[in-house]
């Protein structure tokens, strides 16, 4: 050998050092280095320095790691909590808000949602407003009839049974009027509109803040409508019919009934004109 | 080493039985903490750093297309680990004061001469401070060269194998081992080692 050893000598040299070599090039290899003395002295050399790290192995330290449970199972928990993060973490805080207070009206709010999600539309006609799903609208007539021929346009009482906050009841407005209705759906779908629009524009991180926010909104304004309507329902209710009733024309509640679902009271009229007088 | 049991065991894993994995750790740990031990020439990085590639192959076990393949897949991972350790404790190595490694050599040359002194009666000894030679000697080596002995001399690994957990051509990674081996035997001269001495039975004659 002169010099160096080649890369090929090199690679067999090592490949022989640890038994990779294939026999026939390990027989062309002892060949080499039986008519090479560098070549033969660089093999030994190899051989001496793997007997030395044999050599100084030494003992082998024994060491078990015990792989415990903490880390596995934070790693077990890590995605759980990512999972909760997302989905989860919105229905845990839906669910803590519906237990809330004002959960009754986000629920409901939700309910409409659907509903508009569903096609529940909105559209303001000549005697008011009219509340249908999709493009199948009410026959005009029997809107405009009923709005005309409502008992709350003559100040009477109108049965739909849905009160719209315990406070009403005890007026003389207890119950919601179809106009009332139509007013409140419109303006929860106007501001649902916007919260969706906006909902949209922020993306889905903020869900729960900006149904939150529109409640919020909704009830400031059905809180502001409803003062306006009862001022304008009162307006034309005396214009019409002079004080209000609590109990449709014609009929009369005997003492000590218990009133109906969604009656905000029971009495007996002291006298012509209802328990409050002119 | 049973590599089909390991195999079987690396399956189970990576549908998420723990207990699975647990034995395979504990199969695994006592080579790999040998190795990341010659590595870093430090005990307790060598524990620390060992139970960090367990945690990652643990959460990366589902990775693993090839269960054959996991103890090289292993030391891939611990390699990558010790590798950054060294980088970072070489450089803070360069921030100490001269004084600091001025005592670090002495000890070392302490070592050298109690090495290069004739044999001492206890052969656990004599050892001891040939695996302090040893140790010296490896860290010495340029990177990829203690990395490729280790990984063929006492981990077993293939000159392919160490191809694969290295990421080079198994043609380099003998070229390393040969001139890694040449530095080895130009330290064992320096020592005072002679290659006769060093008996299959015993430490020295």
């Amino acid at each position: 050998m002169t010099g160096e050893p080649s890369d090929e000598i090199r690679q067999q040299m090592v490949a022989a050092l640890y038994g990779e070599l294939p026999p026939d090039e390990l027989s062309a290899l002892e060949a080499r280095l039986a008519g090479d003395e560098a070549l033969r002295s660089e093999w030994e050399e190899l051989q001496g320095a793997r007997a030395f790290l044999r050599a100084a192995a030494g003992e082998e330290e024994a060491v078990q790691f015990v792989f415990l449970d903490p880390a596995p199972s934070a790693a077990r928990r890590a995605p759980a909590a990512r999972r909760r993060g997302v989905a989860g973490g919105i229905r845990e805080r839906l669910a803590a808000g519906l237990r809330s207070p004002a959960g009754g009206f986000a629920l409901a709010t939700g309910a409409l949602l659907v509903l508009i999600a569903a096609g529940l539309r909105v559209d303001r006609a000549s005697g008011g407003w009219i509340v249908h799903f999709g493009d199948a609208r009410p026959d005009p007539r029997s809107w405009s009839q009923a709005v005309e021929g409502s008992p709350a346009v003559r100040g009477q009482r109108v049965d739909t049974s849905v009160p719209i906050e315990p406070g009403r009841s005890q007026g003389a407005d207890a119950y919601v009027t179809r106009g009332e209705f139509a007013d409140y759906a419109s303006h929860l779908a106007a501001a649902l509109e916007a919260g969706l629009d906006d909902y949209a524009m922020r993306g889905r991180g903020e869900t729960v803040v900006m149904l939150r926010e529109v409640y919020g909104q909704l009830e400031r304004r059905r809180q502001e409508d409803n003062e306006a309507m009862a001022e304008q329902i009162e307006r034309v209710r005396r214009q019409l019919a002079g004080a209000s009733r609590s109990w449709p024309e014609g009929e009369s509640i005997e003492p000590g009934r218990r009133p109906d679902p969604g009656m905000p009271g029971n009495g007996v009229p002291r006298g012509p004109g209802g328990e409050l007088g002119r | 080493m049973d590599t089909a049991f390991d195999a079987e065991l690396v399956v189970q894993s990576q549908r998420g039985d723990l207990e699975a994995f647990n034995k395979l750790a504990a199969r695994c740990s006592d080579s790999l903490y040998r190795f990341v031990r010659r590595m870093l020439g430090n005990p307790e990085d060598a524990r620390d750093l060992c139970q960090e590639a367990l945690l990652k192959a643990y959460l990366n076990v589902r990775r693993l297309r090839d269960p054959d393949k996991f103890r090289p897949w292993l030391h891939h991972i611990a390699l990558n680990l010790c590798r950054d350790r060294h980088r970072s404790a070489r450089s803070r190595v360069k921030t100490e004061p001269f004084e600091e490694g001025q005592q670090t050599e002495t000890r070392w040359i302490e070592a050298a001469n109690s090495a290069a002194r004739p044999a001492a009666p206890d052969a656990a000894m004599e050892r001891t401070e040939l695996g302090e030679i040893l140790g010296r000697a490896l860290e010495r080596l340029p990177w990829e060269q203690r990395t490729a002995i280790v990984l063929r001399e006492y981990q077993g690994f293939t000159a392919p194998e160490i191809a694969e957990i290295t990421g080079v051509p198994a043609a380099t990674v003998r070229t390393r081992i040969f001139y890694g081996l040449r530095a080895l035997r130009r330290t064992m001269s320096e020592f005072g080692i002679a290659p006769d001495s060093l008996r299959p039975g015993g430490v020295r004659s």
